[in-house]
């Protein structure tokens, strides 16, 4: 299935395509547009961007918008959800000490990787990482 | 070595009436710790947050019936990032001041010879509030502006201070309650 975002991806995207690829849609291909009306032209999915339902939601970000639409309940996956949070919205909602230190890595990474696939296949190895402490602590 | 800053900007055009939504879009743009140029040139270093910072902020001022323009930017000359970036220390250098400021009041008020046991609680919950400041400012001071070492160091030493007071306070209570049992 084909699943389009916006150019550029942090840290809510990031995270998104991870979830997308690991736990709900292992085949997935991911394109990238500026807006939903050239998402709905390549045919694919959006996420978030604005508008659409896998975007942001009375204050939630897309990543747990994907998690509460999938009924994902690994608690793994909802430690991760706070962190992306945190690093995406900046509100200090769950004070997580990841999250500040997520945004710095996925914004330096950013800055050196200019091809956004490949951005994708190392931040996939960074969310990785990320859920096999989460297991640890709380799977 | 010169390195070559990328910058993104925004530029935009909004209704003078409503005043209140150049007012929102203003306080966003400070909020995200942007610096304005010339008067018509918003600026942050490039990066995937703050370019999807002035995005959405592009698509939302056209939401309220204005225009903006979206860019990636790089100087000509170096010397012309150095200005920039003073800048934004600048700028930077004011907030931290202004809460260093407080952070010191605060400790001036725990080095008080007399002091109220709420007066020391509302001081550490205002404290708190500095703390949270400081975390928020760090977060937009993209060049590690010169004044963020001291102002660290007064809320540390406000906090220090205040502990010290709150445990004296504590210390003198439990001495009293033990003194009433004792009658």
């Amino acid at each position: 299935m084909l699943w389009v975002t916006r150019p550029h991806p942090h840290i809510d995207r990031t995270a998104c395509a991870w979830l997308i690829r690991r736990f709900i849609d292992p085949d997935a291909v991911f394109a990238f547009a500026p807006d939903p009306a050239s998402a709905a032209a390549l045919g694919g999915t959006p996420f978030d961007m604005r508008g659409v339902e896998f975007g942001h939601h009375e204050g939630r970000c897309s990543f747990e918008m994907i998690l509460k639409k999938y009924e994902l309940t690994d608690p793994a996956l909802h430690e991760i959800a706070a962190m992306v949070h945190d690093a995406d919205l900046d509100d200090e909602q769950f004070r997580t000490p990841e999250g500040p230190g997520l945004d710095a890595i996925v914004r330096g990474l950013g800055l050196t990787i200019r091809d956004d696939h490949e951005l994708l296949v190392l931040t996939d190895r960074v969310y990785d990482g990320l859920y096999a402490w989460a297991r640890r602590t709380v799977g | 070595m010169a390195v070559v800053h990328p910058w993104v900007a925004l530029s935009y055009r909004l209704p003078s009436d409503p005043s209140r939504l150049r007012l929102a879009v203003w306080r966003r743009l400070k909020r995200a710790g942007a610096v304005l140029l010339h008067d018509t040139l918003w600026l942050l270093p490039a990066d995937a947050r703050t370019r999807e910072a002035f995005e959405w902020l592009a698509e939302e001022i056209e939401e309220l019936g204005g225009t903006a323009l979206t860019f990636e930017l790089q100087s000509f000359a170096p010397a012309q990032d150095a200005a920039i970036i003073a800048t934004f220390r600048d700028e930077a250098d004011a907030r931290y001041a202004a809460i260093g400021e407080s952070a010191e009041g605060l400790g001036r008020l725990a080095r008080r010879r007399r002091l109220r046991a709420t007066a020391i609680q509302q001081a550490r919950r205002q404290l708190a509030g500095l703390e949270r400041a400081l975390r928020f400012e760090r977060r937009r001071d993209y060049f590690r502006a010169p004044a963020r070492a001291a102002t660290e160091a007064a809320i540390r030493a406000a906090g220090d201070a205040l502990l010290r007071r709150a445990a004296g306070a504590a210390r003198r209570n439990s001495e009293g309650a033990a003194d009433a049992v004792g009658h």
